[in-house]
């Protein structure tokens, strides 16, 4: 068949990828040398290049499907659309304080402003006023109550970006704002105890879990403060919205859940669901940022574009961006476990309180899934798991890989470091003894952990690969005779539930097009944000229809395409999307064997029994009698056959459920495991620190591109490690986010790569579930790795104990908190000699 | 770090970064340019002059007010949309460019800028490079290669902007003066790459794409190589509004006696911030980069016959780090810790002393070091007023220095730097506190110089940044410790001191506590240093007292 991309591949694929160097010695031995040197020190730095299946299909490591177009600039985000002439530009009045009411708002004057064509607030609302995307709370606009700072009061629409905003510093320098400023609720456990929730608080209960506290021999208990995290996608919330000719809008928009921004903007707008088209193209990253934060700036921009009849943009600087969104929830947590002489938890007590931010957002089913992972991968016994939803006067805090997992996974991480100084062993012995094993593998909401054997494979493994007893021994030694640097090691497991625990989100749809001239066409409902599904669905199709990767095409995400989709979160993109894809490839599949097997009918029939599509080819029968017709021939005949060449593709995710009044069900399909060491070097006298090494050992079944899998390893191991270390958002006595940019907010950069990254897929290990090719979920599960990296600065940190004590360190760990937890040990040895 | 928002720690709690409900804080030698009739109008062509730069090696002439950023002028003006806004700071390298610049003999060299902080009308005779001009044909450039084949790109966004450094890490390598190209250490990937955040991989596959970019066939396009000295001569002063750039003193301090008023910019690594984040409008804007005087670097021996260097005010970091590099590898050091590859590029140790900031950087380090002022500005008589002062003598207090202090002064620019050459015997420490190793603001910087003799310390100067409202030294500390031998006691008192020379403050950085803490172990950890190398200089087997990370 013909080629039909005309991508400038050729650069890459004459690069030679492993040729050796060809320049002197001479002239390169330094710089040969250095590489060598680094490259000695980074095993598994390349991808495990699993090539086997050829022709770019699933299991293959194939680049990026955008990434050509990444790096010359020629893909395209929000911003970069070219946009009519006429487009406005919108600029958000945020409000300044974080609560109070709003008391007067004269937006006539603003549009009496110059170079203002427009300007909307809550009465300019058509139709519904609250966004909320699960339970309402959320309005478009402030109508009286101010509930954080950063809520939007009103938007002004105006001929260019800049002029907007100068716009709508203008309008609040003449004084078209007044707020009666009251005082705020920024204390998430004062506000829990006050009984200021969200949402209900949700109990999870199995067993008699205070006697079992009672009767244990040793009772170990803590608290602690989980901070938040910002997003930080590179590319900032943004849409582009332009009206149709009838009563609706066209949104182009960087958005997890399209579906969800179609169904807001309709309403917001008053008009049927059927009116609305939402297209996603890419997103410049999303992490959960997106998936329901991004529908205001659609709703205020399709109003816009209403009442105008032009298009209109909004985009939002970062400074706003930072203050308008929530964020990943800041968590409160404590606990209380019984455990026996050997340090294992007999049950006891987890509660975790959710810092919500004034509406419900997504709160519910986050703090669950906090409640969900508040044992990781260890039995917690008979215990009792409460989770608490407080409402404080912040940003609504929102989805963020893991989506509460790693904030409830942090409170038993540190009951096992404390369990560990509390019976005298190594925080390993203790983590291993404490796993899912036979005979405990029933978690504390009801579910079968299954596949425990590859947990306990997964962590043997690395603990030997990693050599942590040789490393554990050599760092003792090290840290015995020195006072100020101090070495930590830790090795965490990671057990992450795999669905949406809203089992109604457990659903995907897809599109397919053959064209006549054999290209092919595949759409879903899943949305690219740098986590390579588009890639992956490509691969999958490419795979069923036996073709080359570059036959097939993927477009943009949109609501006119499939409809009524979920959003792409909770790690579901591929598995849900994949299977939707695949349905669609089989049903296609079927109907053109059976067309085939009709149709080059020439003496004797094509044998239907064994027909398969591979290498471009149909493949009917075996050996002497195979025949093979070519896929452009094969589609050509078709279509003159009146075939239809289209197909639509369906997948639900089965056996799932969960029983909210009693607690207990099968919330996952599967677990998703891995397990990562850190090693961490920290000046005491500083509070600086350095992770010197980190070696991972990640479970993702049988891969589907083990390059994109990897990248998910690394890239989500690393920003978990941005959130316990450096990350810190800081808000000011009156509530207002300090940390507002990247001068203030610091996100790993290059240099935080630790120097040794080992990082290996666990191989052989197909997973138990009937999922997309026995692959798993990847987008979350390898966050929660990094909190190896927390609890090595808590080892670090208990040397200057002689490891008699797990020093409290809340997160992120910043050089000011490790110095202070430093100090604070150093002062109590000084006056307890 | 010369990028702080005009922003005194001291007064987060109370007013953070303006937002449009507070009233822009007046700078205090600009006019308010925010009216509300100006604040609202798209601008008029009379506000705007030509900028005459090649782009991908495009001759290119275009009109743009004097306070348009290069990435304005790309993304809005040229419609070339590859290169992104990310933050609109200089913090995040999605807008990464490189410009090229004539060198000594002519050839044209590039270098990394962020281009959302660079004024447009710096590309005057200069020429720009983005990431839609690197591939010849379908041919990708290596860094374009080596990204996509090592996977290292997974939302995209960041990627116009890596690729950009990796290009000009790319060049560097291949142009090497005929030597052999410098190995790329994991600290030269640092240097090069540490200004470009990326949120999705973690940035393992995009130094493998670096490391590897050497191997592929040179793809490269000619036009690189196109020379750039004489596209267009500099702006002078053509119209009232205008952006100016003067080549000689003379002509800038004659526009600094009519106009004293308009902002100076060189690197705009700070100044630029009140444009994108602020809304700030600049009628005028006088640009210091190509004044001779004030990019020259020469020995210089002063009156009182120290010898050393005036280092003219707009030398940008990158030019100075040679000197450093072979005279005070702990300054060298300290600034890659001060800001990314684009900021070293653009940032001037003029601009880092004149903005004031109390969490400069430099500013420590060269009160530490005894540093001096040459300042010059208009005279009465048509002449140029110059004077020389420590810069001890420099500071006063919260943005208040000796340029803005009176009337007399007015229009007066930072000529020159004096940074005197080390002495025998005389050693020179910079730590660095701050949450991030790269490219992070400092909580707290101590910047200690001393010498031992006869087993006793001697002209100790210990300097600090984040501990008061301006850079400033520890003199009760530094009185502590003078004429002592470097015991216990004696720097136990040197800690107790500092309480009496600072009363810090709490803010996003840090906590009051936090920063009065490790200001105090700083001074242990120059004990511990001090009495190493007392004991036993040469020995390695002198236990850890900080990170090798941090060291320097």
């Amino acid at each position: 068949m013909r080629t039909l991309t005309k991508l400038s591949t050729q650069a890459p694929e004459a690069a030679p990828t492993q040729t050796p160097d060809t320049r002197p010695d001479d002239l390169d031995s330094d710089a040969a040398a250095a590489r060598r040197d680094l490259e000695g020190r980074i095993q598994g730095s390349g991808p495990v290049a699993r090539e086997t299946l050829g022709q770019g299909g699933a299991g293959s490591a194939r680049a990026h499907e955008s990434a050509i177009k990444h790096v010359t600039g020629r893909a395209a985000y929000i911003d970069d659309l070219k946009v009519p002439a006429d487009c406005l530009h919108l600029a958000l009045a945020l409000s300044p304080v974080a609560h109070g009411r709003l008391t007067r708002l004269d937006l006539d004057r603003v549009r009496a402003l110059p170079g203002v064509v427009d300007a909307v607030g809550f009465h300019e609302v058509p139709g519904h006023t609250d966004i909320g995307p699960v339970f309402p709370g959320d309005p478009l606009f402030v109508a009286d109550t101010i509930s954080y700072a950063g809520q939007v009061l009103f938007a002004v629409a105006a001929d260019s970006h800049r002029a907007a905003r100068e716009a709508v510093k203008a309008a609040c320098d003449v004084g078209v704002v007044e707020i009666e400023e009251r005082p705020a609720s920024l204390d998430a456990v004062a506000a829990a105890e006050r009984g200021e929730f969200v949402r209900p608080t949700h109990v999870q209960e199995l067993g008699d879990w205070a006697a079992s506290l009672a009767e244990a021999p040793l009772m170990v208990e803590g608290e602690q403060f989980v901070g938040g995290q910002e997003h930080f996608y590179l590319e900032g919330q943004a849409c582009l919205v332009t009206p149709t000719e009838d009563e609706g809008v066209v949104v182009h928009t960087s958005n997890q859940h399209p579906s969800e921004t179609q169904k807001l903007v309709a309403e917001v707008l008053g008009v049927p669901l059927h009116a609305v088209t939402v297209e996603v193209r890419r997103m410049g990253g999303g992490f959960g940022g997106k998936e329901t934060q991004a529908s205001p700036w659609a709703c205020i921009a399709a109003l816009v574009s209403r009442r105008t009849g032009r298009a209109a943009k909004l985009r939002l600087p970062r400074g706003e961006d930072m203050r308008v969104t929530g964020k990943r929830h800041p968590f409160h947590n404590r606990y209380r476990l019984g455990v026996d002489a050997q340090g294992v938890i007999q049950g006891g007590e987890i509660t975790v309180v959710g810092d919500c931010g004034y509406s419900p957002d997504l709160s519910d089913a986050i703090v669950d899934r906090a409640m969900f992972h508040a044992d990781n991968a260890y039995s917690l016994g008979q215990a009792r798991v409460t989770g608490q939803r407080a409402r404080t006067h912040f940003a609504s805090n929102t989805a963020f890989r893991g989506f509460g997992g790693p904030q409830g996974m942090m409170v038993i991480e540190a009951a096992m470091d404390d369990i560990a100084r509390r019976v005298g062993e190594d925080p390993l012995t203790i983590r291993k003894r404490n796993l899912y094993r036979p005979g405990r593998e029933t978690t504390h909401y009801g579910q079968s952990v299954e596949q425990i054997g590859l947990l306990h494979e997964l962590v043997e493994r690395l603990e030997a690969s990693s050599n942590y007893w040789t490393r554990r021994r050599e760092i003792s030694a090290f840290n015995a005779a020195s006072p100020v640097v101090k070495r930590g090691l830790a090795l965490t497991p990671v057990k992450f539930g795999i669905s949406f625990t809203a089992q109604h989100l457990n659903q995907a749809g897809a599109l397919l097009h053959v064209y006549t001239d054999g290209s092919v066409q595949i759409n879903h409902g899943g949305t690219e944000m740098g986590q390579g599904l588009h890639t992956k669905i490509c691969q999958v199709v490419a795979r069923e229809l036996g073709l080359d990767l570059d036959a097939v095409r993927i477009t943009a995400t949109r609501t006119d395409k499939v409809p009524n989709t979920s959003p792409t979160a909770a790690s579901s993109g591929a598995d849900l999307n994949g299977m939707a894809a695949r349905d669609a490839c089989l049903r296609l599949k079927e109907r053109l064997f059976d067309f085939a097997a009709e149709h080059f009918y020439q003496g004797h029939a094509l044998d239907r029994e064994g027909m398969r599509l591979e290498d471009g080819h149909l493949v009917a029968g075996w050996g002497e009698s195979e025949r093979r017709i070519p896929w452009g021939e094969l589609v050509q005949t078709a279509y003159f056959g009146r075939v239809s060449l289209s197909e639509k593709g369906f997948y639900a995710t089965p056996l799932i459920h969960y029983d909210r009044q009693t607690g207990q069900g099968r919330p996952f399909y599967y677990y998703a495991f891995g397990a990562a060491v850190a090693e961490v070097r920290v000046d005491t006298l500083s509070g600086e620190y350095r992770v010197e090494g980190v070696d991972i050992l990640h479970d993702v079944g049988d891969s589907l591109n083990p390059a994109i899998d990897a990248g998910q390893v690394e890239g989500g191991f690393i920003q978990g490690m941005g959130w316990l270390t450096s990350e810190e958002l800081k808000w000011n006595e009156g509530g207002r986010l300090i940390s507002d940019g990247p001068a203030t907010y610091k996100i790993p950069t290059f240099g935080d790569l630790p120097p040794r990254f080992n990082v290996e897929l666990m191989e052989g290990h197909p997973n138990s579930m009937a999922s997309l090719y026995r692959s798993k979920a990847v987008g979350e599960p390898p966050f929660m790795l990094a909190i190896s990296v927390w609890s090595a600065l808590r080892d670090a940190l208990a040397s200057l104990t002689s490891y008699r004590e797990a020093p409290r360190l809340d997160t992120p760990a910043t050089p000011e908190r490790v110095l202070m937890a430093a100090e604070a040990l150093r002062r109590r040895g000084e006056s307890t000699p | 770090m010369p990028r702080e928002l005009a922003k005194h720690p001291h007064l987060d709690h109370a007013e953070s970064i303006p937002d449009q409900t507070v009233k822009i804080i007046p700078r205090t030698h600009t006019p308010d340019t925010i009216d509300e009739s100006h604040s609202t109008v798209v601008r008029h062509n009379r506000d705007n002059t030509m900028i005459d730069f090649l782009l991908n090696g495009q001759p290119r002439r275009c009109e743009a007010s004097p306070d348009t950023s290069v990435l304005e002028l790309l993304r809005d003006a040229l419609g070339q949309t590859g290169t992104k806004e990310g933050c609109a700071s200089g913090d995040c390298g999605a807008c990464t460019v490189a410009i090229g610049e004539p060198d000594a003999d002519g050839t044209t060299r590039y270098h990394a800028a962020n281009a959302c902080i660079t004024p447009a009308h710096q590309l005057q005779g200069r020429a720009l490079v983005t990431v839609e001009g690197l591939a010849r044909g379908d041919t990708l450039h290596p860094a374009q290669a080596a990204m996509v084949v090592h996977h290292g790109s997974q939302c995209g966004f960041c990627t116009p902007g890596i690729v950009m450094s990796l290009f000009t890490l790319h060049e560097s390598q291949r142009r090497g003066d005929g030597e052999r190209p410098a190995p790329l250490t994991p600290q030269r990937l640092e240097a090069a790459l540490g200004g470009n955040l990326c949120r999705c991989t973690g940035y393992r596959p995009i130094r493998d794409a670096a490391l590897a970019m050497g191997d592929y066939p040179e793809a490269r396009p000619d036009w690189l190589d196109l020379a750039v000295d004489a596209t267009a001569p500099p702006q002078e002063a053509a119209t009232e509004a205008a952006f100016v750039q003067p080549t000689s003193l003379a002509a800038l301090i004659a526009e600094r006696r009519v106009h004293p008023e308009a902002p100076i910019v060189a690197g705009g690594t700070d100044l630029w911030l009140e444009v994108t984040q602020r809304l700030a409008r600049f009628p005028r804007v006088v640009d210091v980069t190509r004044v001779a005087e004030l990019t020259a670097l020469e020995e210089a021996t002063l009156a009182d016959d120290r010898v050393g260097w005036w280092i003219g005010g707009a030398v940008t970091y990158a030019r100075l780090e040679p000197l450093l590099a072979e005279h005070y590898p702990a300054f060298a050091h300290l600034l890659h810790r001060l800001g990314s590859a684009q900021v070293r590029n653009r940032g001037t140790l003029g601009g880092n002393i004149a903005n004031a900031s109390p969490i400069g950087d430099t500013p420590p380090v060269l009160l530490a070091l005894g540093a001096r002022l040459w300042l010059a500005g208009p005279a009465d008589d048509q002449e140029i007023a110059e004077r020389e002062l420590p810069l001890d003598d420099f500071f006063l207090d919260y943005k208040q220095t000796a340029l803005n202090q009176d009337k007399a002064c007015e229009g007066e620019v930072i000529r020159a730097i004096f940074l005197p050459r080390p002495e025998a015997g005389r050693h020179l420490k910079v730590w660095k506190l701050s949450k991030r190793r790269e490219d992070d603001i400092s909580a707290v910087l101590g910047a200690f110089a001393w010498r031992l003799e006869e087993g006793v310390l001697r002209d100790v100067r210990l300097a600090f940044g984040g501990m008061a409202a301006i850079p400033k030294r520890a003199k009760a500390a530094e009185a502590a410790l003078e004429g002592q031998a470097p015991s216990e006691a004696a720097f136990a008192a040197a800690r107790a001191a500092l309480a009496d020379d600072f009363q810090p403050m709490s803010d996003v950085r840090g906590s009051a506590d936090y920063r009065r803490l490790s200001a105090a172990n700083l001074l242990e950890r120059l004990r511990l240093v001090v009495t190493a190398r007392d004991q036993d200089p040469t020995s390695n087997s002198a236990r850890e007292v900080m990170l090798d990370a941090y060291a320097h």
